[in-house]
């Protein structure tokens, strides 16, 4: 095509151009948009209302890797695009644990807990025994607990009379622990299941001094919570390798004294990344050696974010805080990076 | 080097082209037999001006449609240099096993005919 024919160009070929320009990323819109559009202008033949098939699959293709791309020759920016990945894969794997634990069967409240402790305990020849509810937690280091403890010294109390109560409560008996004395003396544990989620587990030990029984309710994992966290990571990789790929696409046209401020940033941004990332991975371990227990206490991913001791260092909000410091970080530099200050643009036939 | 990376830098080593001309010059170059489309020609071109192997000559604007020239660097000049004679250097040494192929058959035939 001639410049004398372009400007009876059908309007139709060049607009799904400048759509399919879209898969390119902005900063490269800007910079090379107008220059492919004219290419593409000038290699169709004449006539065609819409692009090849072949043409618009180099184009999809060539925007996505365009998106992936690192600057050659620059190991910095290949470190940080590796370690960016990394750490926004661990953080959406714990948005994505967040969210499944969202689907958990609600715990019992305090007052629930207390009355089914007190069906545990149960009445022997008049006087009540108690158990003493503990709060209904979202604790630990990883598992979700609601509890009662407490002494029962009344020498008739048997774990089969309890069950059975409790079964008459709609509760499933799944599993029992053989009565086994161990060398602290608890002999047995059992564990039954409600159908709406929730796991009840009850332990005896019995001394000299009579019987203490414990029980912990939680709520059992869903069947949504591992495709969740799983997403969650593959989602967080490929935004933290986008991410930075475009950072530092868009550097190179920066003053460099706001190429230094965004490098700080994604210093300061990964290694505050670097506990939370540590924790993650040791909660993901714990995940994974207690996934084939069914009844066995929920480990999510994303615990250490909860307001409790994680490290024996540091305060409770530690890691909570250092992933916010981290994740602000990083928006600070992206939106650093944005600024258009100094790109040599060819603002007047601007593409998308 | 790829192909086409080695065809764009040989298209770029007589003259500045942009994005059309250099498509229809790898095609030429070529025979026919290698025909960029946009999208691979435009990724390999940022490669290469990254790689300080060629750059951006001049812009024009002509009816408001843009067109950039790009030429090779000094770099791009050197690299397609060394290129040019490794593939001569490999060409030659293809060319002298496949002749080495044919002497074994020749020289057997001759012990034939001399025990005839």
């Amino acid at each position: 095509m001639t410049p004398a024919s372009w400007s009876t160009s059908n309007t139709s070929l060049e607009s799904w151009y400048r759509r399919l320009l879209l898969a390119y990323p902005g900063h490269y819109r800007r910079q090379h948009g107008a220059e492919i559009l004219t290419t593409l202008m000038e290699t169709t033949e004449p006539g065609r209302q819409r692009p090849h098939r072949a043409e618009m699959k180099d184009l999809l293709l060539g925007g996505l890797r365009q998106r992936f791309r690192l600057p050659s020759g620059r190991p910095a920016a290949l470190l940080a695009a590796v370690l960016a990945t990394l750490a926004f894969g661990a953080f959406g794997a714990a948005a994505g644990s967040w969210l499944g634990e969202r689907t958990f069967t609600a715990l019992p409240s305090t007052a629930e807990v207390d009355r089914l402790s007190d069906v545990i305990a149960g009445e022997l020849e008049g006087a009540p025994n108690k158990l003493t509810a503990g709060p209904v937690l979202s604790s630990s280091t990883a598992e979700i607990v609601g509890g009662a403890t407490g002494a029962i010294t009344t020498p008739g109390w048997t774990m089969e009379q309890a069950l059975a109560r409790v079964t008459k409560q709609g509760w499933e008996i799944r599993s029992s622990k053989p009565a086994v004395a161990t060398d602290i003396g608890c002999t047995g544990e059992y564990v039954a299941e409600r159908t709406n989620g929730l796991v009840l587990q009850v332990d005896e030990c019995r001394s000299a001094d009579g019987v203490v029984v414990k029980t912990l309710i939680f709520a059992a994992r869903s069947s949504a919570y591992l495709p969740l966290t799983v997403a969650g990571a593959i989602v967080g990789t490929l935004l933290g390798w986008l991410l930075a790929a475009g950072v530092s696409y868009r550097m190179r046209n920066l003053s460099s004294p706001r190429r230094a401020v965004i490098t700080l940033l994604t210093g300061a941004g990964l290694a505050a990344a670097a506990l939370p990332v540590v924790a993650f991975a040791a909660n993901t371990r714990l995940l994974l050696s207690h996934l084939d227990e069914p009844n066995g206490r929920v480990y999510v991913l994303h615990a250490p974010l909860k307001p409790v001791w994680y490290f024996s260092f540091g305060p409770h909000h530690m890691i909570a805080v250092a992933a916010c410091a981290s994740l602000l970080c990083a928006l600070a530099a992206v939106a650093l990076s944005r600024g258009r200050a100094t790109a040599h643009a060819d603002r007047a036939t601007l593409v998308g | 080097m790829q192909e086409p990376t080695f065809l764009i830098l040989t298209a770029l080593a007589a003259e500045p082209l942009h994005g059309y001309g250099l498509i229809r010059a790898v095609a030429d170059l070529s025979d026919g037999d290698v025909r960029l489309r946009a999208g691979t020609l435009y990724g390999a071109l940022d490669r290469l001006a990254e790689q300080g192997l060629i750059e951006i000559e001049r812009t024009e604007e002509v009816e408001g449609r843009l067109r950039r020239y790009y030429r090779l660097t000094d770099g791009g000049a050197a690299a397609l240099t060394e290129q040019s004679a490794r593939l001569r250097r490999n060409a030659a040494a293809a060319e002298t096993q496949l002749r080495r192929r044919l002497a074994p058959g020749m020289s057997f035939s001759a012990m034939v005919e001399a025990a005839a």
